[in-house]
């Protein structure tokens, strides 16, 4: 074999990620133009998060799944992908988005990190679940939140009157369950295998926002392949683009059918209700990410803006 | 190949009395640099630090630090008598008091190597005094930790729940029924290792010195009690609640006891560092080392043989190699890595999934007082500053205890699969 | 010798102080983070990521001390039950590899710090690089390279090292171990 490929991720096998994963080392596996070892490596087994990035610099990983939201310690405007009631929530007006003009630009500005970022994965629309219904801004207030290490989401939930709470992703169900947080934001596939909804009474569906996952590649080991392999790998995660959606919608089903028997109360919003929200969170959210990001930030913003407009 | 030559090195370095974490970094470089992958040898550094940048592993200094304190003060002291006072009567009744004070230290912590120095220094002593001896002291107090893992919370049957996606609550029962099943077992065996030593024979204490006992135990029982009830008032998490507990003992001792002063609190935390340290260094070198046998995929080879077996001797096949897996690799990263691949193949011959998870755990609760490679025995080593053969003698009759244990629940899924199925 | 003798106490005086001081520190951040979550409302956050930083630092910045006092667990056994000169030589092979390990790993930790620092990369939610993760590396690697070198020396002549009692108090050293009746097993 010419090449190996490690793609590592950090969810449990079976995970949309992880079936979209294979999906691509099995192709590159079964290439016949191309000489490549594939082996995926979930569930954090080469690396928790930021480390597996470094990986890829230092080159001991080759390709990594994560979050946007870990890449913002290398290429602050990626902090874009936390923007609350920012993105469609048409599914094929994201997909479409997605794969712009204007992303591609957002994506390649991680090129300078040495990490080529290929494509967006797309995990489903994250909802907020708690202890009570939390439909007006006001009801957000006093609560404490699980979240993310990134400055847009911190900024998101202070908006709200959250108290943001930063704890691993593993401690998080007993936090939960003792009560030391009140409530956490995630996809549902995500909320359902992380089993949340056994200490959580209600699901919001907000779609506030989304959890994209980066599909990233070691630029120096991107160079080093033939184009013939290049062409391979990138249509691969192009397809790994469609498994994911198709996998995560599979399994939205199945969770939404657990959490009904469950006994979770499925709060839906009225549009309004939904502007509320968006006015209490988006205005200071954009106004952090330009404060902090200058005129590239504003001009990566525009540009996103001006897609998002044209696609409706 | 290069797993061989690191797991030989390492051992080779091991019986040569090298420092542990030195043998375990040398196997690793060895194996690495020689046999491994071609890969720029600096991921080495990488996985060093990654491997004690966790934020679960917290707990380990600071209990270790709140340990300190305790044993330098009057907190510890007071507690014994209390204990002493109200079952040191009893044949046995000491040694089973340490094994529930490890149970309900378990309901507190996830992991199971916290009790060894929470609780460890402040029963060790009067346990000798008493009778026992200090292998079977070690051994006690080394093995009833475990339960720590066992009893919910647990950090490893969370990580079994997310990887096979069951329910944690379900896997959490489980493992409260197995850590009842465990309790019993290490209390028989307390018994009849009293009743042949003839200890816990003496006076039981008049009334009113118990009660005096009891007294003095009041603002010493408000350390357990402000861990329990913060961590389930939602105060702080289990990592924060060491934390909780440093400042709890060190505001004791040096305000209401006075038995520290401040200048010597911070001595104290010079000296606790030193012994800190040597359980760091030991789970970055552990680490570094499982990442290695993970990138060589040794666990899926080890799963892949399995898959050979026939089906009636699964369970026994996975307890065996799980037994295994837990004797070199620390338990939070072997559930990590073992369970997706055991799971489905128990699952195919009918185990259910949530048995399945507490029988793995206890493996690995199992694996933190077998050699060569256990958590617990090196953290006795330091707490109890007695060597390595010494230790192997004693936990060698509490290994048996645990493995019949663990026999009883394999085979016997009723014992503990009564609580989740009334919870279903 | 003698020259080498007054940094390196020096070194141990300095590192036992800043490992105390990190100790406190990760207590104090912890705590209070959870007293002022729970009862003000307020989340500091990047505790969490400090807390863990400081620990990355205990480890490496522990482990010079660790080598300084002989503290470090093994499996003694054979060490045991050499003759005194045969175990000295055995001593200073230990003494060897630890020199070429932590060498090894210095090198490695450099090449790492520098390229991470040289990166720009940010930790995650505390305004800091993220290379002072990985500087504990050369740091404490280096350092520990100097104590097996100074443990071999002192093994061939015969100088006195450090004990853990040096840095802590004598009562707490000796509390688990005192009350053990001697050779009761
Ligand atoms: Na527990
Ligand atoms: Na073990």
């Amino acid at each position: 074999q010419d090449f190996t490929l490690k793609i590592a991720h950090v969810v449990p096998q079976g995970d949309p990620r992880d079936t979209a994963a294979r999906h691509v080392a099995d192709a590159m596996n079964g290439s016949e133009t191309c000489s490549v070892e594939a082996n995926v490596y979930p569930a954090g087994q080469l690396g928790q998060t930021t480390d597996l990035i470094e990986g890829m610099q230092i080159g001991s990983i080759e390709a990594v799944v994560l979050p946007a939201s870990f890449l913002v310690g290398f290429q602050p405007l990626m902090g874009l992908f936390d923007f609350p009631y920012f993105w469609p929530t048409d599914l094929d007006q994201l997909v479409a988005l997605h794969n712009s003009d204007a992303l591609r630009g957002l994506l390649d500005s991680t090129n300078e990190q040495g990490v080529y970022s290929m494509a967006v994965w797309h995990t489903g629309y994250k909802q907020w679940t708690a202890n009570s219904a939390l439909v007006e801004p006001a009801d957000y207030a006093g609560l404490r939140a699980r979240v993310m290490p990134s400055a847009v989401l911190i900024e998101q939930q202070e908006a709200l009157g959250l108290t943001p709470v930063d704890m691993p992703f593993a401690e998080t169900y007993s936090a939960l369950q003792s009560g030391a947080i009140d409530a956490q934001e995630n996809p549902v596939p995500t909320t359902y295998s992380m089993r949340f909804q056994e200490v959580q009474s209600h699901l919001m569906m907000t779609n506030h926002g989304n959890l994209d996952q980066i599909f990233m590649v070691s630029s120096a080991w991107w160079d080093g392949l033939t184009p013939e392999c290049q062409d391979e790998l990138s249509t691969a995660v192009s397809e790994g683009q469609q498994v994911v959606i198709d996998e995560t919608l599979r399994i939205e089903d199945e969770a939404m059918t657990a959490f009904a028997d469950q006994g979770v109360e499925i709060i839906e919003l009225t549009d309004a209700q939904l502007e509320a929200l968006k006015e209490a969170t988006l205005p200071p959210v954009r106004e952090l990410f330009l404060s902090q990001n200058g005129d590239n930030g504003q001009q990566v913003l525009e540009s996103v803006e001006a897609a998002i407009a044209s696609g409706e | 190949m290069a797993s061989s030559v690191l797991i030989l090195s390492a051992i080779a370095l091991l019986l040569a009395s090298a420092p542990i974490f030195l043998a375990l970094l040398a196997g690793t470089v060895v194996g690495f640099e020689f046999f491994g992958p071609a890969m720029p040898p600096v991921v080495l550094a990488q996985r060093l630090v990654e491997g004690v940048n966790v934020f679960s592993i917290l707990a380990v200094p600071l209990f270790v630090y709140a340990a300190d304190i305790i044993s330098r003060g009057e907190i510890g002291e007071r507690l014994v008598r209390l204990m002493e006072s109200l079952v040191g009567h009893i044949t046995g009744g000491l040694a089973i008091a340490t094994v529930l004070t490890c149970a309900m230290f378990g309901a507190i912590s996830g992991i199971g190597a916290a009790a060894v120095v929470s609780i460890g220094p402040i029963v060790y002593p009067s346990l000798l005094r008493h009778g026992y001896s200090r292998s079977f002291s070690v051994g006690l107090i080394l093995t009833a930790s475990t339960l720590s893992m066992l009893i919910p919370p647990s950090v490893a049957m969370i990580l079994y729940s997310v990887q096979v996606s069951v329910s944690v609550s379900q896997v959490f029962l489980a493992g409260l029924g197995t850590g009842l099943i465990f309790v019993i077992g290490l209390s028989a065996y307390c018994v009849i290792y009293a009743v042949r030593h003839k200890l816990g024979r003496q006076e039981r204490m008049p009334f009113r010195q118990q009660l005096r006992a009891l007294q003095r135990g009041l603002i010493p029982m408000g350390l357990p009690i402000l861990i329990f009830g913060g961590i389930y008032g939602g105060i702080f998490t289990p990592t924060e609640a060491a934390a909780a507990a440093c400042v709890y003992a060190a505001i004791v001792e040096t305000l209401v006891f006075r038995r520290l002063k401040l200048r010597e609190l911070f001595r104290l935390s010079q000296g606790s560092s030193i012994t800190i340290a040597t359980l760091l260094i030991l789970i970055a070198a552990g680490s570094t080392m499982t990442w290695f046998m993970t990138l060589e995929r040794v666990p899926a080879m080890l799963a892949a043989m399995m898959s050979e077996v026939p089906g009636v001797v699964v369970l026994a096949a996975i307890n065996v190699l799980v037994l295994i897996i837990g004797m070199f690799i620390d338990p939070n990263s072997a559930v990590i890595v073992i369970s997706p691949l055991i799971a489905p193949a128990a699952m195919a011959v009918g185990v259910d999934s949530v048995h399945l998870g507490a029988i793995i755990v206890f493996n690995l609760a199992i694996g933190m007082i077998t050699p060569p490679f256990g958590l617990n025995i090196f953290i006795g080593m330091s707490t109890f500053k007695i060597s390595y053969a010494e230790i192997m003698r004693a936990v060698l009759p509490f290994i048996g205890v645990a493995i019949v244990s663990l026999l009883a629940i394999t085979y016997f899924p009723q014992l503990i699969m009564w609580l989740p199925e009334l919870a279903r | 010798m003698r020259w080498l003798e007054f940094p390196l106490r020096l070194t141990d005086k300095l590192t036992a102080w800043m490992l105390g001081l990190m100790l406190v520190a990760i207590t104090l951040i912890l705590f209070v983070n959870a007293m002022a979550r729970y009862f003000a409302g307020i989340a500091i956050v990047g505790g969490e990521e400090l807390a863990r930083c400081l620990m990355v630092w205990m480890t490496f910045l522990g482990s010079y001390l660790l080598v300084r006092t002989q503290a470090h667990i093994a499996i003694d056994v054979l060490a045991i039950m050499l003759k005194p000169a045969t175990r000295k030589i055995l001593v200073m092979v230990i003494c060897c590899l630890g020199i070429l390990i932590t060498a090894y790993f210095f090198v490695l930790g450099y090449e790492l710090t520098v390229r991470i620092f040289s990166s720009g990369q940010r930790m995650s939610s505390v305004p800091l690089a993220r290379g002072w993760f990985y500087l504990s590396i050369p740091v404490g690697m280096g350092l520990m390279c100097v104590a097996f070198l100074q443990t071999l020396l002192a093994t061939i002549t015969g100088l006195a090292q450090p004990k853990v009692s040096d840095f802590s108090l004598p009562e707490v050293e000796a509390a688990a171990v005192k009350a053990a009746p001697e050779g009761k097993l």
